[in-house]
């Protein structure tokens, strides 16, 4: 377990020198953000790089941090702001993709990554399933999707979630319902039913 | 109605373990009482849980590179009772070192990240390892340094020959990978020790440090191979008639692309905000010492956006560039071959020369994490 200590106490340990306290700080955030810049729609090379960067970014604030931030809010703006500027991007981007040079005799694409392997046990179990969950996820509008990315998968509170999207916390969670209401539609349409899921856990 | 209002306000609140106990105690004894509500509830709780089989997406690789360049950079801010003279000239360049120095030094692989940056430093202090460390001059072949340079000061190639033990003390101290082209071929099989012949040298190397084309056969080097594995003799006659540029270019890409495949080069990539006249892209090839043999920069253009490919040698020096775009008036591609004193030999198709300005011709690892640099309007 990384420990209780605060995200915030613990960047600021590292401010003073300590690598250790950003190691607690990837180890804690790493892979929700990620999940939430795939989830987000964001394609998996360009989510490594932007998780890449975000958190190179959060190396080199430290110089310059202000305390009144708090880190993940931080954090999650930085990656959807570099994410959001990705899909800016990506247009003129497929018009000359950097990896894919003409000139003769050019080294295949660059872009080796595919999709990480989600182990056995996933693959059985969701192998029908997963498709569609990922359909009615992809159903949504953009800016519902976000704010239920957040909160579900990445764990990110609704004030923190009104804070990064730069929306009031009513908004954030009249998107919520929303989202979960357009996800309901969807997962009906799809015929993922209640049974398929297990019945009466809550998250946190 | 209000009552139901007030619950559903906070039902999403109570759901993901927002609410505190009084609070979440009073929204539940409203569920238990309203079945409009309570059935709001359900369906809200078996949407989330269907929703939650998709489960965390894994995290991908580099997390290495992160640990790494916060060890980096705390160390450069952490109190050193050693070497306090270093902590400040750090400390000075502490925002410069964590954007930049730093991250080069850094590989994706573990084994190579624990000893690239360690193991061989160029020269104690040094601070950019991308760049001809400005070192003291009796510590390298001066001729090498000079030769790294674009000025056209061209030094006759035959003497470079004539030289390989300098060439084999500058590897023994740098770890460099001297890729001269044929030339460079040719010296090995007289100069080079037992360490460096085929298959043996990858397992007592360091992965940086083992020298062009001794590694197990690749495709590209198949290709080329045959040229170059025969004996000295053949190979010399081939030095005496340098290969053509374009060939030459060829056999660069070639073998650089063959070290990226096995690992011995590391790609890095970085979006940048985008900016008038700024990169929006970059690309390099890094090796274990965090210099740079390749720098690809896109940028958008009028009309498009245009990326300018830069691969260099072993000795750090540009030899050729790649530019490939898209402007007003549909795709366009220069290839530019450049000489070891930098000049260039082959531009094609011709046509006005590429801005000079456009090339990096030094340090592309510094320029690969600069920031991105905006024109002023």
């Amino acid at each position: 377990m990384p420990g209780d200590e605060s995200d915030e106490r613990l960047f600021e340990r590292f401010r003073r020198g300590d690598a250790g306290a950003f190691e607690l700080l990837v180890r804690r955030h790493r892979a929700p953000l990620f999940t939430f810049l795939v989830r987000l729609g964001v394609d998996r090379p360009r989510a490594e790089d932007v998780l890449q960067d975000t958190w190179l970014r959060a190396v080199s604030a430290a110089q310059r941090w202000e305390p009144r931030a708090r880190f993940r809010t931080w954090l999650y703006t930085v990656a959807r702001n570099l994410a959001a500027d990705e899909a800016r991007r990506a247009a003129t981007r497929r018009a000359v993709p950097l990896a894919d040079p003409p000139v003769e005799g050019a080294p295949p694409p660059l872009d080796g990554a595919a999709a990480p392997d989600p182990g056995p046990d996933r693959r059985a179990a969701s192998a029908e399933i997963r498709p569609r969950l990922e359909a009615a996820l992809a159903a949504l509008p953009e800016e519902q999707r976000e704010v239920f990315v957040l909160r579900e998968y990445a764990g990110v509170p609704f004030a923190e979630i009104a804070a990064i999207t730069g929306a009031p916390q009513p908004t954030v969670k009249s998107r919520m319902r929303y989202a979960l209401e357009g996800l309901r539609r969807s997962l009906a349409e799809l015929g993922v039913g209640a049974g398929d899921a297990a019945p009466g856990s809550t998250g946190t | 109605m209000n009552a139901c209002d007030a619950a559903r306000e906070r039902m999403l609140e109570l759901s993901y373990g927002e609410l505190d106990g009084p609070s979440a105690r009073e929204v539940r004894a409203h569920l238990e009482g309203c079945a409009a509500c309570r059935a709001e509830w359900e369906r809200m709780e078996a949407t989330r849980a269907a929703m939650r089989r998709l489960g965390p997406e894994p995290a991908p690789p580099g997390e290495g590179v992160l640990l790494a360049a916060a060890r980096q950079a705390a160390g450069a801010r952490a109190p050193r009772p050693l070497l306090p003279w270093l902590r400040l000239a750090a400390g000075a360049a502490a925002v410069v070192a964590v954007g930049g120095v730093s991250l080069r030094l850094l590989s994706e692989r573990p084994a190579r990240e624990a000893e690239a940056p360690l193991a061989s430093p160029p020269a104690a202090g040094a601070p950019a390892p991308a760049a001809p460390p400005p070192a003291p001059p009796a510590a390298r072949p001066e001729r090498e340094r000079l030769a790294a340079r674009p000025e056209p000061r061209a030094r006759p190639a035959p003497k470079a020959v004539a030289a390989p033990d300098r060439l084999a003390e500058a590897k023994a101290r740098r770890s460099a990978e001297p890729f001269g082209g044929a030339r460079e071929e040719v010296r090995r099989p007289g100069a080079a020790p037992p360490a460096v012949r085929p298959e043996a040298s990858s397992a007592v190397e360091p992965a940086g440090a083992a020298p062009l084309a001794d590694r197990g056969p690749a495709p590209a080097a198949q290709r080329r191979g045959a040229a170059r594995s025969p004996a000295a003799g053949e190979a010399h006659a081939e030095a005496a008639a340098p290969a053509p540029a374009a060939a030459f270019a060829e056999a660069l890409v070639a073998e650089l692309q063959r070290r990226r495949d096995e690992g011995r080069l590391d790609e890095a990539r970085r979006r940048l905000d985008p900016c008038p006249g700024g990169d929006a892209a970059r690309l390099a090839w890094l090796d274990g010492l965090g210099r740079a043999r390749r720098l690809a920069r896109t940028r958008p253009a009028p009309g498009g956006e245009v990326t300018v490919d830069h691969w260099y040698d072993d000795a750090g020096r540009l030899r050729l560039v790649r530019v490939d775009g898209v402007g007003p008036e549909g795709r366009f591609a220069r290839r530019i071959v450049l000489d070891e004193a930098g000049r260039r030999v082959l531009e094609d198709p011709a046509g006005p020369p590429w801005p000079e300005a456009d090339l990096v011709r030094r340090d592309p690892a510094a320029a690969f994490w600069a920031p991105r640099r905006c024109e002023q309007p």
